[in-house]
């Protein structure tokens, strides 16, 4: 039995360079340095990828695909998707888990031919650059969500609640309400139905 | 060494050359207030000092008084001294002459002269011969002017001084050093043929890089630590200062216990709700993320059932389509099978000699060929031939050709039905962080509630600091500078236990990427070298350890003679435990003495029972001296006994006697008035007091108050 998670965990996800400067080297804090000094630094995220998992989230959260423009300049922080959240030797908690959410995630948004790659038809390595699009292009839309934000909100940026607002403040939570709403709406048609 | 003599000349209040002969053992020098204790202390003091001095002030106003023009004076200190065998002489003068009513002041000069037993003199380096007969390092632990002297460690220097003096330390400091450098040369030996090895260049590069962020984090931490330290010692000696001034002094201190003890709890709850309000790390750690996961879950499980449907339909499909063929097979067979050849069927060869010779043999009929006979028996031959052609392909061919090369949907259904279980947990997510907002929200008006308190403390504690009956001019100023203090102490506190926290991390880190780059030295680098790098690694901690425990050693011997002494000099009423705490103070230690109860527990002596305990660790050190030294060397000592009883002073002077070689101490308690005769007199009970000498210094009488040139003091040999 072949397992698609782990082909595509081995790989290291890219982003657009022209956020190095902007996002991730301002909010995240590579070296040393304590968990709770480093907000009132502004460093919200202890490393690299953590920001970029956000931005991730945060991207699909608000379905904002969009891909790295061909012209862009690629960038990497050389960390394999999965050491990352493996939290061994530290104060925080492991949180190796998310790995494979954000798998579920992209095999969930990404159109590819399962029949071809099992009937080894394309190739697996074709599967996982398509998944690996996928997710590099919803970072992507994260990362513009970002900058647009930290430039209307500068003074909050410190806040403690700032990054989680965002994702808090989602558009799949309006999406998830219509569809509550609907639901509602469909039971109690049902139920009218019925009392007809 | 034995002081013998002290002459003071036209110093100050001696007018004249007065001389003081002691002997071994107690010298009590008596004398009461402003007749010449303190100006015999400053004497001694100023022969082994070297600073800018007023000379006009050093002058006994008597003599400058009895001067005519084209006179001469000199001023002068000199102390003999008995020491290895020799008499050793150390004097400090100057001269004063009157011209024209002016005084002119020379030179002042430091002589020193060497007597050997055999009555051999010489004139040595004043300076030199100074330094030889009493350290100053020494004195600092030997002459005190006054009960507020005695706490000799309140100078950072003092136990550095003490550890110079007299523990091995200093001498394995310089193993540490060594050592510690040659373990470096190991190390970067080990880097740099760890360097050579290409394969893991770029991995080794970053973490030798880090390596070094960390280090360079890590001691600039160290130093603001070691800053943040001094400056807490500072502010709580000027905190002390400034209470001194107050007269509550004992509500003062309760509500400084009080306020301190809500400023912990205070940065307490800071640091819980910071934790708290973690939320950005909770969207990893408690997996906050997920908190709208649900319907990209449900996307997932929808695409990996539809994975899973397609792949069991295509294998449906194809499985009929092989069964179809296989039936269809099955079938041919069936059929050939239905029309078997009957037993003592001939051959093929037999069927072929049949044909070739035109007649069945079976049935013995002719069978010419065209003939219908004829064409059955080849058509059977035919089949027969090709059935045998088909039995072999089947062969071949036995399996059919998977459909499938790989399964990559099993696996995918796999984890999703895996999450299905978790999705109770996501739902719950959206509780957890409203509760987590609820529960800071709850410590945030706990906070504000502590911080009101606090600020009502802290104004109360004004008032205290303000109703003292200090002038009010310089009130003020105190009064800002001890808000200002407690302020400043408050925040360095908090600095102090972030930054300790920090330094802590920093170290773990430290440790985790040294790990890495040890495990890949263990690979790539000749193991000749990592074998003396480790072996100088160990060398070195053991030469730290040793340090460290004869540093230990040292402070616990001195803490168990201080006791010994304390218990002497106390006998008869509570005294408690001397405890000797080692307070970190930037890279060095500062040693905080205090009282402790036999649990362990910490409390303020009375004065007496604090002068005590500071004369004890100072005996203490003396006797350590006299053990390092093999001498021992005098103590001089103004005023210590005036907060304590008849009873506590026998036993202070019993402690001194037997505690070093020689003492001198200067004492105001035991000149009285004498009422009917109006005459000053020594109280009876001095006599009990076993000394081997006593002076008394007193005024020479008449003397007027008001006119320094009437004042001389005298010595009375009791």
């Amino acid at each position: 039995m072949e397992n698609l998670f782990k082909k595509w965990k081995v790989t290291i996800p890219k982003y657009d360079k022209r956020f190095r400067s902007t996002i991730f080297d301002v909010f995240s804090k590579k070296f040393g340095g304590s968990e709770k000094t480093k907000v009132s630094l502004g460093k919200h995220f202890s490393n690299n990828y953590e920001l970029y998992m956000y931005a991730f989230f945060l991207g699909l959260y608000n379905d904002e695909y969009i891909e790295i423009p061909e012209e862009a300049e690629l960038v990497d922080f050389s960390h394999a998707i999965q050491f990352w959240g493996n939290k061994s030797k530290s104060e925080r908690k492991d949180f190796s888990n998310l790995q494979e959410y954000m798998f579920m995630a992209v095999v969930a948004k990404t159109d590819f031919d399962m029949v071809s790659l099992e009937k080894g038809k394309i190739t697996v390595v074709s599967v996982v650059k398509k998944l690996r699009t996928t997710m590099e292009s919803y970072t992507n839309g994260g990362l513009n969500i970002l900058e647009r934000q930290i430039e209307e909100n500068k003074g909050l940026v410190l806040q403690p609640t700032f990054f989680l607002d965002m994702i808090l403040d989602s558009k799949i939570k309006d999406l998830e309400i219509e569809e509550l709403e609907e639901e509602i709406e469909e039971d109690f048609q049902e139920m009218e139905d019925l009392n007809d | 060494m034995i002081i013998e003599e002290i002459e003071i000349k036209n110093y100050q209040c001696y007018f004249g050359s007065k001389v003081f002969k002691f002997s071994k053992g107690l010298n009590i020098i008596l004398g009461k207030n402003g007749d010449g204790k303190t100006k015999f202390y400053e004497a001694i003091d100023w022969l082994f000092s070297d600073g800018i001095e007023d000379k006009e002030s050093l002058f006994s106003s008597k003599a400058a008084f009895n001067m005519s023009n084209g006179d001469s004076e000199k001023v002068m200190v000199r102390m003999t001294v008995a020491q290895d065998g020799e008499k050793r002489t150390i004097r400090k003068h100057f001269l004063v002459t009157k011209e024209n009513d002016e005084l002119d002041f020379g030179n002042t000069k430091l002589e020193g002269i060497e007597e050997t037993s055999s009555g051999e003199r010489s004139l040595v380096d004043g300076s030199r011969l100074r330094d030889l007969i009493f350290d100053s390092r020494i004195r600092q632990y030997s002459m005190f002017k006054g009960e507020s002297e005695l706490n000799v460690f309140d100078n950072k220097d003092a136990l550095n001084n003490l550890i110079d003096l007299f523990s091995e330390t200093k001498h394995l400091d310089i193993y540490v050093d060594c050592v510690s450098e040659m373990y470096n040369k190991a190390d970067r030996a080990v880097t740099a043929d760890a360097k050579k090895n290409k394969s893991n260049e770029k991995k080794y590069s970053i973490l030798e890089a880090e390596i070094n962020k960390l280090k360079i984090d890590e001691s600039q931490l160290k130093l603001q630590i070691s800053n943040i330290q001094k400056e807490l010692t500072k502010l709580e000696e000027n905190i002390d200062q400034a209470s001194s001034l107050v007269d509550n002094a004992e509500k003062l201190e309760t509500y400084n216990k009080r306020i301190s003890k809500r400023e912990d709890k205070i940065r307490d709850l800071r640091a819980r709700i910071a934790a708290l309000e973690s939320y950005t790390t909770n969207l990893y750690d408690e997996n906050w993320f997920l908190v709208f996961f649900e319907p990209i879950y449900n996307e997932f499980k929808k695409k990996a059932i539809s994975f899973s449907k397609d792949r069991r339909r295509l294998m449906a499909e194809y499985n009929q389509e092989i069964g179809r063929k296989k039936g269809e097979e099955e079938a041919k067979k069936k059929i050939m099978e239905s029309i078997p050849l009957p037993i003592g069927t001939p051959s093929q060869a037999h069927m072929e000699e049949m044909l070739d010779e035109e007649l069945c043999k079976v049935c013995n009929r002719p069978a010419e060929k065209d003939s219908e006979a004829y064409q059955y028996m080849y058509q059977r031959l035919q089949e027969f031939i090709e059935s045998q052609k088909v039995t072999k392909t089947e062969d071949d061919d036995d399996k059919p050709k998977k459909l499938f090369q790989y399964n990559y949907t099993t696996k995918l259904t796999a984890i999703s039905d895996i999450h299905e279980q978790y999705l109770h947990g996501i739902r719950q997510i959206d509780i957890d962080i409203k509760d987590t907002f609820d529960f800071v929200e709850n410590r945030k008006k706990d906070l504000e509630e502590q911080e009101k308190e606090l600020s009502n403390e802290y104004e109360e504690r004004s008032k205290i600091v303000s109703s003292s009956s200090v002038e009010a001019s310089s009130l003020t100023n105190i009064l800002k500078n001890y808000n200002g203090f407690q302020k400043n102490k408050a925040e360095n506190k908090d600095d102090l236990v972030r930054y300790e926290f920090d330094l802590k991390i920093i170290r773990q880190n430290l440790n985790t990427k040294q790990g890495e780059k040890d495990a890949l030295d263990n690979i790539q680098v000749d193991k000749f070298l990592l074998n003396t790098k480790e072996i100088l690694g160990d060398i070195l901690k053991v030469t730290e350890q040793t340090r460290s425990k004869e540093f230990n050693d040292f402070i616990d011997k001195l803490e168990a003679i201080s006791n010994e002494i304390f218990k002497k000099t106390n006998k008869g009423s509570f005294t408690g435990l001397i405890k000797f705490y080692k307070i970190p103070y930037g890279d060095e230690i500062k040693l905080d003495i205090r009282l402790v109860e036999s649990s362990g527990k910490k409390f303020e002596g009375n004065s007496a029972q604090v002068t005590l305990l500071h004369i004890s660790v100072l005996l203490a050190i003396s006797e350590l001296v006299k053990e390092a030294d093999d001498q021992s060397y005098p103590m001089i000592m103004d005023a210590p006994v005036s907060n304590f009883d008849e009873m506590h002073s026998k036993l202070f002077f019993e402690a001194m006697k037997s505690s070093v070689d020689q003492s001198i101490l200067l004492l105001k308690d035991y000149v009285i008035r004498n009422e009917s005769t109006d005459q000053l007199e020594i109280k009876k009970e001095f006599d009990e007091i076993k000394k081997d000498k006593a002076f008394w210094i007193r005024l020479d009488e008449p003397y007027e108050n008001e006119l320094l040139h009437t004042i001389d003091t005298q010595i009375i040999e009791l």
